[in-house]
């Protein structure tokens, strides 16, 4: 495959439509249901979930489907300037965005009167948070066992010097002309998630959309290897998984004849 | 090539007995009948959990690897009384929301505002759910065969997921592993597990279920049991 402006250059060295190095890791923390970690490039995120759940305490709920309620919070560590510990602005902002694109996966109807609570570390941030946390969430949502219509996948694309670029950089980002974080349901096609700051043109936008949702299906995969290298791995022999590997053999695990099909009866039973 | 259309990959339906995740395509909407954790989609059928897949001429359905307990009608349950009413009683069945046994659903003519006398914080009940309504309130039974209030014994629990493998088919397992402890055992279909007998007996389940739990997914669930057994024969 040709890669597209590859004789321009970017400041790391990637070619355009190249995503940074991306290792994600399902099932990674003991007392949350699901849990996921992810490292994209530099950013290094760690995402818990709890629920379907009550509430601890009165709070609004909605009677015919589950909330899904993501926290996104940055360490005071994560970036070179101490960031000041707490809710602000962006955070807030991030939280919604995530949480709206979380409720489409999940089938929240299926959890009324419930919450679902997402809680999104920020260890250490080097742009393109936000898509790497709504990609790790999602798995671990899956990781929790919950319902849901398929898992999210999201990239960001860039706008540098004219040129449309994937998954952009620090540098890239603060410096750039715009960008765009996109995210998809790879299994129906749905866009979740597509914001845009700065402006793109109509024919930069479409480019970018479609570079966008490409990318969203290569990190698809990423995360089905993360989840099955997690669950299926008493026989999967591929427990460290090499970047981008690309599309193996998804290996299958046998599973003991014993209980096929499931037996519900009062015999079965007592 | 990394990059290929997404028919090639995702959506090629999954063989029977393999992992599935959410989205991946299991089969077509056809005269196969969907069970847990499938759901119909413009014309495919999608696993809507991870989980095992299992497909049979008629139907295809979804083994949970993990996830919460969601009530369904019909289902025999261990609930753990949590608070009473008049003439309520509220139980914990490990769902999020817990669920309520009313005065007239048990075998039991109780008056008004005595429910505690009969049953009290923290008693253990083998329950039926009867009705679990559109926003997902659950209303249990206590009438029926073998329903009833369990004193004494103590109450295990595992993923709900793993009820069938421990039941075994047609109830093998367990009945082995009754035969073999000579405990008495109620298995709820949330998980939790109801076990009563000698204390050497009630060792030897937890180990079996340890056993399950610790390698749910992998064949040889029942050699490993019945080798369990053997260890501690005739406990």
């Amino acid at each position: 495959m040709a890669t597209r402006g590859a004789e321009q250059g970017r400041t790391d060295g990637r070619s355009d439509d190249e995503i940074r190095p991306v290792r994600l890791h399902a099932g990674v923390l003991n007392n949350a249901h699901g849990s996921a970690y992810i490292e994209w490039g530099k950013n290094k995120i760690m995402v818990g979930v709890y629920g379907p759940r009550r509430p601890s305490r009165q709070e609004p709920l909605r009677s015919d489907r589950a909330l899904v309620r993501c926290t996104y919070n940055m360490a005071p560590f994560s970036v070179s300037d101490r960031k000041r510990p707490g809710r602000d602005r962006r955070s807030l902002e991030i939280s919604k965005v995530l949480s709206e694109a979380l409720t489409n996966a999940v089938l929240v109807e299926r959890f009324p009167r419930t919450v679902i609570d997402v809680n999104v570390e920020v260890l250490e941030a080097d742009a393109g948070t936000r898509c790497a946390a709504l990609t790790a969430a999602s798995v671990a949502l899956a990781d929790a066992g919950l319902q849901m219509r398929g898992l999210v996948s999201a990239c960001a694309v860039g706008v540098v010097d004219g040129r449309i670029v994937l998954d952009p950089s620090r540098d890239e980002d603060n410096f750039g002309d715009g960008d765009m974080p996109v995210g998809i349901l790879p299994s129906s096609g749905e866009i979740v998630l597509l914001q845009m700051d700065g402006a793109l043109g109509p024919d930069q936008f479409g480019e970018a959309l479609d570079l966008g949702v490409e990318a969203c299906r290569r990190i698809h995969v990423l995360q089905r290897d993360a989840l099955f290298v997690r669950y299926g791995q008493e026989r999967a022999s591929r427990i460290e998984k090499p970047h981008f590997s690309g599309y193996g053999d998804m290996d299958t695990i046998i599973m003991d004849d014993e209980a096929d099909p499931p037996v519900w009866g009062e015999e079965a039973i007592r | 090539m990394m990059m290929r259309a997404q028919d090639d990959d995702i959506t090629h339906d999954r063989s029977s007995g393999g992992l599935v995740l959410p989205g991946d395509r299991v089969g077509c909407v056809g005269p196969l009948r969907t069970g847990n954790g499938v759901m119909a989609d413009e014309g495919d059928l999608i696993a809507t959990q991870m989980g095992i897949l299992i497909r049979s001429d008629r139907s295809v359905h979804v083994i949970p690897m993990k996830g919460r307990y969601l009530p369904g009608k019909g289902d025999f349950l261990i609930g753990i009384v949590k608070d009473h009413t008049p003439s309520r009683w509220f139980f914990d069945i490990s769902t999020p929301q817990g669920a309520r046994l009313h005065t007239s659903d048990t075998p039991w003519t109780v008056d008004f505002g005595r429910t505690g006398e009969y049953m009290n914080v923290g008693d253990v009940a083998y329950l039926m759910v009867k009705e679990v309504d559109d926003i997902g309130r659950v209303d249990l039974t206590m009438k029926g065969p073998g329903l009833r209030k369990l004193s004494s014994g103590q109450v295990m629990a595992i993923m709900p997921s793993l009820v069938p493998r421990v039941i075994g088919r047609n109830g093998s397992l367990i009945a082995a592993v009754k035969r073999g402890t000579g405990c008495r055992i109620f298995m709820g279909k949330n998980g939790w597990i109801w076990v009563d007998g000698e204390a050497a007996g009630i060792e030897t389940v937890r180990r079996v279920l340890d056993a399950v739990v610790e390698r749910p997914h992998v064949g040889g669930v029942s050699e490993r049991v019945l080798e369990i057994l053997g260890e501690d024969g005739g406990a």
